[in-house]
């Protein structure tokens, strides 16, 4: 079986090509080593980082996974980003949820934040 | 006030400038910020694929920030955040406002680092109401990512430039339904990736040549009526459908913030609507750079910092060392080419043109003329929305008089 992707890696955008006969998986358009893995796992199991941000006391605090979850558990994972409520002081990189997804991928700041901080720009 | 150095705005060009121009030399400097918090449109840019070119890492833009947001603390480099330029004069005065009041700083060097603006509903002659309901897709992304607020449920996008697609996927992560993204142009001016990673994952229609012909409602949004266009972007007659929505966002273009810039009576280039510069991003008024989306809007951070850097370190070879006389020659934008940057170059020295082209295609060769040196570079494929360069040594410059910069296709 042929299919297209868009490899999503860098700006590049290289136009990937992944053939599978069940046994091997052959991937060709790819400038480099990062295009061919994505496509590997586009065709197994696709993954997505996902950014979004998480209630603080008075301002928003932006988040991502460390590393990707499984693509169907994007919702998943979004519905418990929401429910989070951050009352302290937070670093960045700091873990606010040590396994977002149920997979043990952790959810961690991407910002710095203080609790008295307010979204005044 | 004197300052050697003043930089106006604290995004990731004037941070990057700031810390230039440390390095080489300049300590009697301020970065003017109008907001509390420096850092620009990154805070806002919760997204990641930040920082790929510079940091061959993926980062957020509040990682990206931060990045910068360190090295200027650690050189104790002095950020005035909550000060407003109100006026730029020929001369160099700064004029700021604060809640300290009205103040002007006497600069040495001043580095323009303002950004770019969003280009409104308004310029666009959309038929219909004004209800509540319609933002610039920025507008949008600030609300939710920096207020915590979803300004709408069922949304339209009108345009497919990188912001209307990251907030497609926003919108749809906080449970927002975007029902579709219009682009009048035959492509989007967005990455690839951002069509993939954006619409694709989440099964939300593009439609290409297609544009908004009329917003429904009186006190909110309650539909657009949207319709393919013709070769000469004009809505085909009969090909008209109505779509229910609460919300419109605009993706529309980005404007350079050029408002000071004219107040000091510096000319603007009508196709980058930002300033004429040279290699060292100096414009027309010795010791005034510019960088960053101010000069021309970029499609990634990482070219900006590192033309924030070009300027940074010239406005401190400036100011340490003086004016410098310099012999400049012109770059042209050929065949299919928007523009070229900077418009002129210093002949003695390295430069690196920046360009893009006017249309997608593949199977490209950029064809750049410089007296009697001339040089070619393939490019498997070349498109409107991502800006390109090549180098030039100073060696090729010698008996230039103009350099054009064309983009062909091969064969």
């Amino acid at each position: 079986m042929e299919r297209q992707f868009v490899c999503i890696e860098c700006p590049r955008g290289c136009a990937l090509t992944v053939t599978t006969d069940g046994k091997t998986v052959n991937v060709t358009g790819n400038f480099c080593p990062r295009g061919k893995k994505y496509a590997e796992a586009e065709v197994s199991c696709p993954r997505r980082v996902v950014t979004s941000s998480v209630r603080g006391m008075s301002a928003m605090i932006p988040v991502k996974t460390r590393g990707e979850v499984k693509k169907e558990n994007i919702f998943a994972v979004m519905k418990r980003i929401r429910a989070l409520r951050i009352n302290r002081d937070v670093a960045l990189g700091e873990v606010l949820d040590p396994d977002i997804d149920g997979e043990g991928t952790p959810l961690i700041a991407t910002a710095q934040y203080h609790r008295e901080q307010t979204d005044g720009q | 006030m004197k300052k050697q150095l003043v930089i106006i705005g604290g995004g990731p060009a004037g941070l990057a400038a700031a810390v230039a121009a440390y390095d080489a030399g300049v300590r009697d400097m301020v970065v003017i910020e109008r907001e509390e918090k420096a850092g620009g449109i990154l805070k806002q840019c919760i997204h990641n694929g930040f920082g790929l070119t510079r940091f061959k890492e993926s980062m957020t833009g509040p990682e990206y920030a931060q990045r910068f947001l360190d090295e200027v603390q650690k050189r104790g480099i002095e950020v005035r955040t909550n000060t407003f330029v109100t006026a730029l004069s020929p001369e160099k005065q700064v004029t700021c406002r604060s809640e300290e009041g009205i103040f002007t700083y006497e600069a040495d060097a001043v580095i323009l680092a303002m950004g770019c603006r969003e280009r409104s509903k308004g310029a666009l002659n959309i038929a219909g109401t004004r209800p509540a309901g319609l933002y610039s897709a920025g507008t949008a992304q600030k609300y939710v990512n920096i207020f915590g607020h979803l300004p709408g449920k069922k949304v339209v996008i009108l345009g497919s430039g990188d912001i209307g697609l990251i907030m497609a996927r926003r919108m749809t992560l906080e449970g927002a339904k975007v029902e579709c993204v219009c682009e009048i142009m035959e492509h989007s001016s967005g990455l690839k990736r951002n069509i993939a990673q954006c619409l694709d994952d989440f099964g939300i229609p593009l439609y290409l040549e297609h544009t908004i012909v009329e917003i429904k409602g009186d006190e909110r949004v309650e539909g657009v009526v949207i319709a393919k266009v013709d070769k000469e972007k004009k809505p085909v007659p009969g090909t008209e459908r109505e779509i229910a929505c609460d919300t419109v966002l605009f993706s529309v273009g980005l404007i350079p913030e050029n408002e000071l810039t004219k107040g000091a009576a510096l000319p603007l280039d009508p196709r980058t609507k930002g300033c004429l510069v040279d290699g060292s991003r100096e414009t027309d008024i010795p010791g005034i750079f510019a960088c960053g989306n101010v000069l021309h809007v970029h499609d990634l951070v990482d070219f900006v910092s590192e033309e924030a850097e070009i300027a940074g370190r010239a406005a401190a070879e400036y100011i340490l060392c003086g004016e410098r006389e310099k012999q400049l020659v012109l770059t042209s934008a050929g065949e299919n080419v928007a523009y070229v940057l900077p418009q002129r170059v210093e002949k003695g020295r390295d430069v690196k043109l920046y360009f893009r082209v006017r249309s997608a295609f593949r199977g490209a060769v950029i064809r750049v003329e410089a007296g009697s040196v001339q040089k070619a570079y393939k490019r498997i494929a070349v498109a409107p929305g991502e800006m390109d360069n090549v180098t030039l040594k100073a060696a090729d410059l010698t008996d230039a008089d103009n350099i054009r910069v064309s983009v062909l296709r091969e064969g």
